[in-house]
């Protein structure tokens, strides 16, 4: 009747030291704290969205300003990291790209995951017929490969900041969904549930105030995650001319711009390129530290 | 004034393998400010009954086959969705068995007893942050704890709150599923006192589940002995201890180590409990019962519920004829 390995975990969390008063915000951020690849990805990404706000005032030249005269230079003390074929500081660029590339993932993470909760809740929780259809329609959009599902999204609603972050956001409701109904079926049937039931609290607050809140862990780590791979799908598209259109910049349009000249001049492609692989890597970094903080089992 | 009244209620389980019969048509009372153990090996359908009276068995699987729950009068089983809301919680509350697990993790135990007095008096957070402060002192924890998460509390300590949460709303039934069973020894008697005070101040009744004879010693007036879903004895406590007439719960009575008698082995009852899904014809447990070899009839017929003396009931053919026997001696004697 019991559950054997709830009650293990439980009994181990006793040994926390309990003299040091520490909130539960402590004690994660101290143990996120001691992972230096995330605690450096974390930073980057600072750095990433602090360039992104502040893209207008600290880029050292203006992200559209043409200078023919000074189209493909390498990089030097004037321009770090070159300037594309029509004498644009690449730099500026990537900064300003980078505002797109964050605020699209933004906008894409935010609507999958406000969707995916509110429909994985009613699936875990509720069970039986509403369950089943939601999975076998959840099934349905998984069949699908992602990129192709993004891109016919895209192609539908047509091209644009918001439209991409809609055709992203959509396409990962599905396995975000799967993940959030397993954790609350894993919930569902713990006894401080039905505990709460005992005590006549209605459903809708039992969801609210006791299931979300004990799924806000793995769904932070799945948010984190999927901000790194939006930025890839987002830079995927781009690339193929479905997402962010040029003269806008953005790190995939920039890579296709560049690669006509990949043997030539290389700046082009490996800069923006370099920025979507580190803050994918970063994301990805950060999602797993903050796994591993986050994780009530491990106490160490 | 009976609180609580089950009349011949059944509960069953529909699953893949076939009709489970967990609950099989028990009858009993449970009177205002009363305490009645309801005593069973695991698996005797105790904590299904329990859950039936709050009926929070998920339907289907599960099927209250016939009979009623009476609560002051009212059908439980005809209630509706927001009058049983209405009632769990501040007419009739429940003590679950493990304190490890019957807490929200991730809320503090302050939010968690507040949560309860919030949803069913109308009042202001403050006025219930109040009430549950009171009620953390009642269980004896210190109030500035209150802000803290059950991991950063002990076992014993996480019992208390439940019982505070259980208590917060003064329910008039407090049903306690093997609330010392995941707590070792010194500590359930701590908590068995603390749940025995806190009953005798708000007077509540109590219905505790327990496979522990000694806790129901402690703390109870009257007792169900409970075997294969079928309430096997019912009575006071002297009536069980000083007057066992059932076989089982010899067995049972047996099976407990004596300080006081010398022995070399404890005396267990043979066999196993029945299969739920397959139960024994007649008595339910002829199969393992040292006394059914005498009788056929304990094989072929449900012995039905017999007064020895008044208010003690026992469902055994043998103790039937037993019984009568005794009285015919005595008719003659006289």
């Amino acid at each position: 009747m019991t559950q054997v390995s709830t009650r293990k975990i439980s009994v181990q969390s006793e040994f926390v030291p309990q003299k040091k008063r520490q909130s539960q915000f402590q004690l994660k951020a101290h143990r996120f704290a001691r992972n230096k690849a995330a605690v450096i990805a974390l930073c980057f990404i600072v750095l990433l969205v602090f360039c992104a706000i502040f893209a207008d005032y600290i880029s050292p030249y203006d992200y559209a300003a043409q200078d023919l005269a000074n189209k493909l230079q390498f990089p030097s003390w004037r321009h770090p990291f070159g300037t594309d074929n029509f004498g644009r500081d690449i730099l500026s660029r990537i900064m300003r790209g980078g505002r797109i590339s964050l605020l699209v993932s933004a906008c894409a993470v935010s609507i999958s995951a406000v969707a995916a909760v509110i429909i994985g809740s009613i699936a875990g929780f509720y069970g039986g017929t509403v369950d089943n259809v939601i999975m076998r329609v959840t099934d349905i959009f998984m069949s699908i490969p992602g990129m192709l599902f993004a891109m016919t999204v895209s192609a539908a609603l047509g091209t644009g900041i918001m439209k991409t972050a809609i055709a992203l956001g959509v396409c990962s409701i599905a396995p975000l969904v799967r993940q959030i109904r397993s954790s609350i079926l894993l919930l569902k049937d713990q006894e401080f549930i039905e505990a709460s039931k005992a005590f006549g609290v209605s459903n809708a607050k039992i969801i609210m105030k006791h299931i979300i809140p004990n799924t806000l862990a793995p769904l932070i780590v799945q948010i984190s995650l999927r901000l790194g791979d939006t930025i890839m799908a987002i830079s995927g598209l781009s690339f193929l001319g479905l997402g962010i259109q040029p003269p806008t910049p953005e790190w995939g349009n920039m890579v296709s711009a560049g690669k006509e000249y990949l043997t030539t001049f290389w700046p082009m492609v490996l800069f923006p390129g370099l920025s979507i692989m580190l803050s994918m890597l970063s994301f990805n970094l950060l999602g797993d530290g903050l796994r591993d903080a986050l994780d009530p089992r491990m106490k160490r | 004034m009976e609180i609580l009244n089950i009349k011949d209620l059944k509960i069953s389980f529909n699953t893949d393998t076939g009709v489970v019969e967990a609950v099989n048509g028990i009858s009993l009372s449970v009177g205002e400010g009363e305490s009645l153990g309801l005593v069973g090996e695991t698996g005797a359908g105790k904590t299904t009954t329990a859950l039936g009276i709050l009926r929070l068995i998920q339907c289907p699987p599960g099927e209250f086959v016939k009979g009623e729950i009476f609560y002051k009068g009212q059908d439980i089983l005809k209630m509706k969705d927001q009058e049983l809301r209405d009632m769990r919680g501040a007419e009739i509350s429940m003590i679950f068995q493990d304190p490890m697990s019957a807490l929200n993790p991730v809320m503090t135990i302050g939010e968690q007893i507040s949560e309860v007095i919030l949803h069913h008096q109308k009042c202001t957070k403050e006025e219930a942050e109040r009430q549950m402060l009171a009620m953390l002192e009642q269980v004896r924890i210190p109030a500035e704890r209150a802000g803290e998460y059950p991991y950063q509390f002990s076992g014993g300590m996480k019992q208390r709150v439940i019982i505070a949460i259980a208590l917060a709303c003064h329910p008039k039934l407090l049903i306690a599923d093997e609330p010392t069973t995941a707590l070792d020894v010194t500590i359930q008697a701590q908590v068995l006192e603390m749940i025995n005070a806190l009953k005798r101040t708000n007077h509540t009744s109590m219905l505790l589940i327990t496979h522990d004879l000694g806790v129901v010693a402690e703390s109870c007036e009257k007792v169900a002995i409970m075997y294969a879903g079928e309430i096997v004895e019912s009575g006071s406590v002297a009536d069980i201890f000083d007057a066992t007439a059932h076989p089982y719960t010899k067995g049972l009575f047996n099976s407990i180590p004596s300080i006081s008698k010398k022995m070399d082995r404890l005396k267990p009852i043979e066999g196993m409990m029945p299969d739920p899904g397959n139960l024994p014809t007649g008595c339910k447990f002829h199969p393992r019962c040292p006394f059914a070899s005498d009788l056929e009839t304990c094989a072929a017929e449900e012995p039905i519920a017999y007064e020895v003396t008044p208010g003690h009931f026992v469902r055994c053919h043998r103790c039937r004829s037993w019984v009568e026997e005794l009285k015919v001696e005595r008719g003659v004697g006289v």
